[in-house]
């Protein structure tokens, strides 16, 4: 069951979804979840309507949002990290005011994942019993590629242009017309691109290179998913976790990694879609109980020492 | 501004209607275009919409049967559902604005539903934005698509699969899930025999907007459709083909021209 639902952030209303179950469970738990950039709540292929439908079916209570002036919310506002930051708490105190929930999870993919660990840092009291992070942006590289839509930055310009070697280039600039052409076009596009960039890509930058200490700082249980063809989790595991110097290895059943094989960054197939749902209800489930999760098709290995659970052959 | 839910229990569907402007002269249906085009371009085109409702043009945002917030699972959206459900959307705006003129403005596959509403319940305007005129090519070229999805997203090395393989699937009438989204046997066949467009523009006055790549397709039936009588503005704009990606890209030039015509045609 759905209802439709308007919360109150600051001077801004939010066009929200709650998820609720057909019958009152015993403990009222709800699960805030939280989407990527320049999205909907519906979620990529609707992945975050059917997350919530399934979270409902076992006994939960999911909320979806829209960001404020942004897709179904009213009004019109660009949307920055610190927006998405603003409405987090007013959503979360309403979700928990309305439902008279006992507790609330974060849930958030991708960008919005890197908004539940800062969030997260921020609600002091009020900070969740638990988070699901799905294909975490934390490396701050990733947040300039295209599909973010913020434009190049000049620290990653420079730095593809310093790769090779110079002496050669210096004199092949010299001696090749062709060569010489198509580094002045080259050096155009490079010039358009930066000119075009937006501020909000430094402040985000800034941001998501803090999600790496926040993890290692956060004391609550957090459950890491990432397909194993998704970019994100090549830079987490080789940039931002590199040799496990954020010390999750230690930290045990606390930090828990989950790997979708075959799965890339948004689990675009129906196949990956149901695991990450199944696994978000025994998470949940495993969380509100007290429990461990047992997650289903599952097989347990490590990398760099943390024990990582993929999908069974 | 508001969200609702509006048809009935068994097929509950999701709108979004601006507040009621006194009086509307002029009101548009919004027809999202299909599958991940619809979430690609859904914050863009929220946020035009409320542009032209500042401009005292509200448009009526609905996700069909099966999408978005509206009721059921892809597996249940088809064309002729989605085609009536922009009728029922088409009823909603009608209560709810009251408009001297009502449109129905479409991106992509989105644009044809809307001409094939039009033509089960007339409307005064329709906008199409980059209509698909040839929804069995624009078929082929989703399962093509995919499987480069495939090959790019997934690290897929090896050819599982074809789009003969695809085609032979939904044949057995078994659904093909296609990059999440659940491809109906019933989709495929509406799709695959999806015909010509009709003769006469099903709207007293269409606003056609087209890419350079879909001048050719688009021109005939343009052509075609000037012979009824009928206000077609048509023109062709180099936009890029920002349904493809997220990002905050808009298509500014087709925006700038259908604010034009439809401020010139009141």
């Amino acid at each position: 069951m759905t209802e439709l639902v308007t919360i109150r952030s600051g001077k801004w209303e939010l066009s929200g979804v709650v998820h609720a179950p057909s019958v009152t469970p015993p403990k009222r738990v709800g699960v805030v979840l939280l989407h990527e950039n320049f999205n909907t709540k519906f979620g990529t292929h609707r992945m975050f309507y059917q997350v919530g439908e399934a979270l409902a079916a076992a006994g939960f209570y999911a909320l979806r949002y829209d960001n404020r002036g942004m897709c179904d919310s009213p009004g019109i506002n660009a949307l920055t990290f610190d927006a998405r930051l603003a409405d987090v708490g007013p959503a979360t105190q309403f979700f928990k005011k309305e439902y008279r929930l006992d507790s609330v999870f974060f849930w958030g993919l991708c960008m919005g994942a890197a908004v539940a660990m800062h969030a997260s840092a921020a609600m002091g009291a009020e900070i969740p019993k638990g988070i699901m992070l799905c294909s975490l942006l934390a490396d701050p590289g990733d947040v300039s590629l295209p599909q973010f839509g913020y434009g190049a930055t000049p620290s990653r310009v420079v730095a593809g242009l310093s790769r090779g070697n110079v002496l050669k280039r210096a004199s092949r600039f010299v001696t090749d017309g062709t060569y010489r052409k198509n580094v002045g076009r080259m050096l155009k596009g490079v010039v358009t691109q930066i000119a075009a960039r937006e501020p909000e890509l430094e402040r985000l930058k800034k941001y998501i290179g803090q999600v790496g200490e926040l993890l290692r700082r956060y004391r609550g249980p957090i459950v890491l998913v990432f397909g194993d063809k998704d970019p994100c989790w090549t830079h987490f595991d080789e940039r931002v976790n590199a040799n496990d110097q954020l010390g999750l290895a230690k930290m045990g059943s606390k930090r828990i990694f989950l790997m979708v094989e075959g799965g890339d960054h948004t689990f675009s197939s129906m196949k990956q879609t149901q695991t990450v749902i199944e696994w978000t209800v025994e998470w949940a489930q495993g969380l509100r109980d007290g429990t461990a999760a047992q997650y289903s098709h599952s097989k347990l290995g490590e990398n760099r020492g943390i024990p990582v659970t993929s999908i069974a052959d | 501004m508001g969200a609702c839910y509006f048809g009935t229990d068994s097929h509950r569907l999701y709108g979004v209607v601006p507040e009621a402007v006194d009086p509307a002269s002029t009101a548009l249906v919004f027809c999202p275009p299909f599958a991940e085009e619809m979430v690609t371009t859904y914050a863009r085109f929220a946020t035009w919409g409320k542009q032209l409702e500042a401009e005292g043009i509200p448009v009526v945002r609905f996700h069909p049967f099966g999408t978005g917030e509206s009721g059921g699972s892809f597996g249940d959206f088809t064309l002729s559902s989605a085609v009536r459900d922009a009728c029922s959307a088409g009823e909603l705006a009608r209560q709810r604005l009251a408009p001297t003129r009502l449109g129905y403005f479409g991106l992509r596959l989105g644009a044809s539903i809307a001409v094939q509403a039009a033509c089960s319940q007339p409307v005064d305007l329709l906008v199409l934005w980059s209509p698909v005129t040839n929804i069995s090519q624009y078929l082929r070229e989703l399962f093509r698509g995919l499987l480069a999805k495939e090959m790019v997203h997934q690290g897929v090395t090896k050819v599982r699969r074809n789009t003969q393989d695809m085609v032979a699937e939904l044949e057995s009438e078994r659904p093909v899930d296609l990059m999440g989204y659940e491809f109906s046997p019933q989709l495929y066949r509406e799709m695959a025999a999806a015909g010509k467009w009709p003769d006469a523009p099903p709207a007293k006055h269409v606003i056609w907007l087209a890419r350079p790549a879909e001048e050719k397709s688009a021109s005939a039936i343009v052509e075609q459709w000037r012979k009824s009588g009928s206000r077609i503005d048509f023109a062709v704009l180099p936009e890029p083909a920002f349904w493809e990606e997220f990002g905050s890209t808009f298509a500014d030039r087709f925006a700038a021209k259908t604010l034009e015509c439809l401020k010139t045609s009141v």
